[in-house]
C-alpha cells in the first residue's frame, strides 16, 4: 500500500508449489531426531503439539506415520484422576489448553474412551465462572481462550449441556469492541488470535447472529498485507498462523471472499522450508509444527485440493467432524 | 567428567541463589552470549543490580533442574502439596534456576503458588521474582498472570494502608512502562495494566482511583504522541478516555487544571471552524465560550427524540464531547506528522465512533445490522435483537444528520480526507470507505 508498511517482500526463489511430502517427513521426524534440549523445554505444552502434529498429518492423509498407540496411552497417563483435566504432559498441572488438544486427538481417532470423559466433563464444567466465563485451571486466569477450549471440549464430548451455554456465550459477547473484534478479557484489545477463539464458541453454540459480522469482516480483511500475507493486529508483520485465524474466522462469517486468496496462497507456500520441510511464520524462518499445521489448514481452507477439507471452527478435518454428528454454525447472508 | 559437570551445575545454582538474596535490589536478568568457558570462572554474573547467566552453560543448568524437579517434585506420589515442606529450600532453588531460563512453563508457576499458600515463599519477594523475568522476557504471559495471582491475594486484605497499595501501583506501572517500551505492540504489558485499574476499583479502601485515572489519561496521551505505530498502546488511551467521561466534579477541575489546554476553547473553535454554512448560527467563539453546558450541548444536538423521562446530565455530556473533540484534534495533528500510520487511522475510528455513539444515544437510538432502531430505556442490546424491531423511518435519522454536531464532524472529515489524500496518504480512502460502509453513513457522505 505504501512505502511505509510493515511488511515482507517473497524472494522470487521462494517455494512455489506445495512439498506435501516434505512436510510428511518433517513432522514424521520431530518427534525422534530431537535432542533432549529441545525436548524439555516444549515438555509444556507437549500435548497440543501432538495435536498439531497429527491433525496436520491427518489433513495431509499422512497419519499413519504417528506412533498411535503411543500417543494414545500417553493422553490416558496425562489425566489428573483427582481434577479429571489433562496436562500437557506427565508430572504437568492439568489445564484447559491441553485439556482439549487431548480431546481433539482422540476425537481423530475415535479412541475417546481412552480417557474418562465424565472426568473431563466434571473438570471442564468446574472452571465456569458466575459471569459465564472459564479459567484456565483452578487458579483463575480468566480468558476467552479457555471458553473457546471448554465448548470445543464439551461439543467433541457431545456434553454442552454440562455448562451453562448461554452464559458463556454473553462472557464472550462482553469481550465485544466497537470494532467487532474480541480481545481476551472484556475491554482488550482485537486480537485475530482471540477472534477466532470468540466468533468458533460462538458457532460451536450456534450463536453467529450476535456479531458485529459486517464491522468484524471489515478489520479481518483489513488484515491482508501487499505480500498477500496476514497480520494479527494493526501494523504488524504479516506470521503465517494468521491465515489460520484470520480465514477461519472469515469462513465462519461467511466471507472468505473478501481477501486475496492467490496473494495468499503465494505468501503461505513461501512459508515452506524446501530442504527442512514444515512452515514456517515468515519466508526464511525455522520450521515448527504449530505453523506447519496452520499453513496445511490455511491452503485447505483456500480450497487446495491435495489437503484434506478442514473444519473452521473445530480445525480439525471435516471428515472428522462429520463422523461426531457435529454441525457448527456459519452464518448466513 | 560428569561429576566434574555436576558440581559446576551445583555452583551454578549455589551462586545463583546467593545473587537472588538480594533480590529487592536486583531489576534485570538475562543470558549473555558467550560461546565457551574461557576464562574458567563461575558463569552467574552479577553487576549493577543485574543477573546474568552465560550462554554456554544453559543447556547443562536448564536440563539438570528440570529433570531433577520434575523426577523429584512433580511426578506421582511426591506431587501432592503437602510435601513440598519437606526440601522446600532445595525446590525454591530449582524453580528459581528453571523459571529465569523458561517462564512460559506454566506449572512451575504452579508450584510457586502452592508454596506461597502455605507461607513458604514471601509475596514480595514474588513480585521482585517475577518482575526478573519480565526483564528478559518482556511478553510473557504466564508471569504477568501469576503477578496477577499474587496482587490480587495481597489486595484481598482491606486493612491494607493506602500507601502500601499506592507503592505496589507505582511498581507495576513501571514494569508496564519498560515492557512496553521493549516489546512495541506488547499486549500482554497494556492488558496487565488495564487489569489492574479494573482491579483497583473494586478495593474498599479509600484508595483515589479518579486521581489514577488522570494520571494514566495524561501518560496514555503523551505515550500515544510517540508511538504512533503502536495500537496496544492507543487502544490502553481509548480505556483511559473511558474513564475520564464520568469523573467527578472536583476530579474534573483537577484534570482541567493539569492539561495545558482549555477542553472547551478547543471544542469551541473546532465548531466555529465547521459550522454548517447554510445555517443561521450566529455565534462566534467568544459567544459560545459564555454558552453554559446545557446550553452548547442543545445547540449541538438540538432536537431530542427519546421514549424515556430521564433526565440528561448536560455537564457530563457536555465534558465527554470535550475530551473526544481534543482527542479527535490530536489525531488530526498526529495524522498529518506522521503519514501511513494504520494505527492513528483506527484510533481515529474509536473517536469517531464514540461521538455517533453520544449522537445515537441522545437520540434514543441504536444501531443494529447497519440500520438505526429505536432503543427503549434500560433494555439492552440483545432483547433489541429478539424484538427484531422495524427500521426507523427516514424522519428521525434526519434529527440526527441535521443536528449542528454531525455537520460538524461531517464537515471535518471531509476536509482531513481531501487533505490527507492530496497529501499521498493512501488510508485516507480507506478511512472514507469506513465511515460509508461500516459506520453507515453513505447516505451522508
Amino acid at each position: 500500500m505504501s512505502f511505509k508498511t510493515k511488511d515482507v517482500t517473497l524472494s522470487d526463489d521462494r517455494p512455489k508449489t506445495l512439498l506435501l511430502q516434505k512436510h510428511s517427513d518433517y513432522l514424521a521426524g520431530y518427534g525422534l531426531n530431537k535432542d533432549d534440549y529441545e525436548f524439555c523445554m516444549t515438555e509444556y505444552l507437549r500435548m497440543s503439539g501432538i495435536y498439531w502434529s497429527l491433525t496436520a498429518m491427518e489433513l495431509m492423509d499422512q497419519s499413519s506415520r504417528m506412533p498411535k498407540d503411543d500417543i494414545i496411552s500417553f493422553i490416558s497417563s496425562c489425566q489428573d484422576n483427582e481434577s479429571g483435566g489433562i496436562s500437557a504432559s506427565n508430572g504437568h498441572d492439568p489445564h484447559m489448553l491441553y485439556t482439549l488438544s487431548a480431546v481433539q486427538v482422540l476425537a481423530m481417532y475415535d479412541r475417546l474412551d481412552a480417557i474418562d470423559v465424565e472426568g473431563v466433563v466434571r473438570y471442564v464444567s468446574s472452571l465456569q465462572q458466575e459471569d459465564g466465563s472459564f479459567f484456565g485451571d483452578m487458579w483463575g486466569e480468566v480468558d476467552t481462550r479457555f471458553s473457546f477450549c471448554a465448548v470445543m471440549c464439551l461439543s467433541l464430548l457431545q456434553r454442552l449441556d454440562a455448562i451453562d451455554v448461554n452464559k458463556a456465550v454473553d462472557f464472550v459477547l462482553s469481550c465485544m469492541n466497537f470494532d467487532g473484534g474480541f480481545g481476551s478479557k472484556p475491554g482488550s484489545e482485537s486480537h485475530a488470535g482471540l477472534i477466532y477463539c470468540c466468533v468458533g464458541t460462538l458457532s460451536i453454540c450456534k450463536r453467529m447472529d450476535a456479531l458485529k459480522a459486517a464491522e468484524l469482516a471489515w478489520w479481518l480483511c483489513e488484515r491482508q498485507l501487499p505480500s498477500g500475507g496476514l497480520n494479527g493486529r494493526p501494523e504488524k508483520l504479516p506470521d503465517l498462523c494468521y491465515s489460520w485465524w484470520v480465514m477461519s474466522s472469515l469462513s465462519m462469517l461467511n466471507r472468505i471472499h473478501w481477501v486475496d486468496k492467490k496473494n495468499l496462497e503465494q505468501y503461505i507456500l513461501a512459508c515452506q522450508d524446501a530442504e527442512t520441510g514444515g512452515f514456517s511464520d515468515r519466508p526464511g524462518d525455522i520450521t515448527d509444527p504449530f505453523h506447519t499445521l496452520f499453513g496445511l489448514a490455511g491452503l485447505s481452507l483456500l480450497g487446495n485440493t491435495s489437503i484434506k477439507r478442514v473444519n473452521p471452527t473445530y480445525c480439525m478435518p471435516q471428515e472428522t467432524i462429520d463422523r461426531l454428528n457435529l454441525e457448527p454454525q456459519i452464518l448466513q447472508i | 567428567m560428569e561429576e566434574d559437570k555436576f558440581a559446576l551445575v551445583e555452583k551454578i545454582i549455589k551462586d545463583v541463589h546467593n545473587v537472588l538474596s538480594k533480590i529487592a535490589e536486583l531489576y534485570a536478568f538475562d543470558v549473555v552470549p558467550m560461546d565457551n568457558n574461557f576464562q574458567n570462572k563461575s558463569p552467574v554474573l552479577h553487576m549493577e543490580n543485574c543477573l546474568g547467566l552465560e550462554s554456554w552453560c544453559v543447556k547443562h543448568v536448564y536440563m539438570y533442574c528440570y529433570t531433577e524437579l520434575m523426577d523429584k517434585y512433580c511426578m506421582k506420589p511426591n506431587r501432592k502439596s503437602r510435601k513440598l515442606a519437606f526440601g522446600c529450600e532445595r525446590l525454591i532453588k530449582l524453580l528459581n534456576v528453571t523459571l529465569l531460563l523458561k517462564p512460559e512453563n506454566n506449572s512451575l508457576w504452579n508450584k510457586r503458588r502452592e508454596l506461597v499458600l502455605q507461607a513458604l515463599l514471601d509475596k514480595t519477594v514474588e513480585l521482585h521474582f517475577s518482575r526478573l523475568v519480565l526483564s528478559r522476557k518482556p511478553k510473557c504471559n504466564e508471569a504477568y498472570a501469576y503477578r496477577r495471582w499474587v496482587l490480587d491475594s495481597i489486595l484481598q486484605d482491606d486493612t491494607l494502608p493506602v500507601h502500601n497499595i499506592e507503592s505496589l501501583v507505582n511498581d507495576e506501572i513501571v514494569i508496564c512502562n519498560l515492557a512496553s517500551d521493549k516489546c512495541p505492540n506488547n499486549y500482554h504489558s497494556w492488558n496487565h495494566r488495564t487489569w489492574l485499574l479494573n482491579r483497583l476499583t473494586r478495593v474498599k479502601s479509600n484508595f483515589d482511583i479518579d486521581s489514577l485515572f488522570i494520571k494514566e489519561y495524561h501518560f496514555s496521551e503523551k505515550w500515544t504522541s510517540k508511538h504512533v505505530s503502536d495500537f496496544s498502546c492507543f487502544h490502553y488511551y481509548q480505556f483511559c478516555l473511558k474513564n475520564i467521561y464520568s469523573l467527578s466534579d472536583e476530579s474534573w477541575k483537577i484534570l482541567q487544571s493539569s492539561l495545558n489546554i482549555n477542553l472547551r476553547k478547543v471544542l469551541v473553535k473546532l465548531l466555529a471552524t465547521n459550522f454548517p454554512k447554510d445555517l443561521t448560527i450566529q455565534a462566534s467563539e467568544e459567544n459560545l465560550l459564555s454558552y453554559s453546558e446545557e446550553n452548547l450541548m442543545k445547540l449541538l444536538l438540538a432536537y431530542a427524540n427519546k421514549n424515556c423521562k430521564c433526565v440528561v446530565d448536560y455537564v457530563q455530556l457536555c465534558r465527554k464531547v470535550e475530551i473526544l473533540f481534543h482527542s479527535l484534534v490530536l489525531n488530526d495533528e498526529l495524522i498529518r506528522f506522521y503519514k501511513h500510520h494504520e494505527t492513528l487511522w483506527y484510533h481515529r475510528r474509536f473517536i469517531l465512533h464514540e461521538m455517533l455513539m453520544v449522537m445515537y444515544d441522545h437520540f434514543g437510538l441504536v444501531r443494529c445490522k447497519g440500520a438505526l432502531v429505536k432503543k427503549s430505556c434500560k433494555v439492552c442490546y440483545f432483547e433489541e435483537l429478539r424484538q427484531k424491531q422495524p427500521k426507523i423511518v427516514r424522519y428521525d435519522s434526519n434529527h440526527i444528520y441535521s443536528s449542528v454536531f454531525f455537520n460538524v464532524i461531517l464537515t471535518h472529515e471531509k476536509k482531513i480526507i481531501d487533505e490527507r489524500r492530496t497529501d499521498g496518504d493512501n488510508f485516507a480512502d480507506r478511512h472514507e470507505k469506513y465511515l460509508k460502509f461500516v459506520e453507515a453513513l453513505n447516505s451522508v457522505i
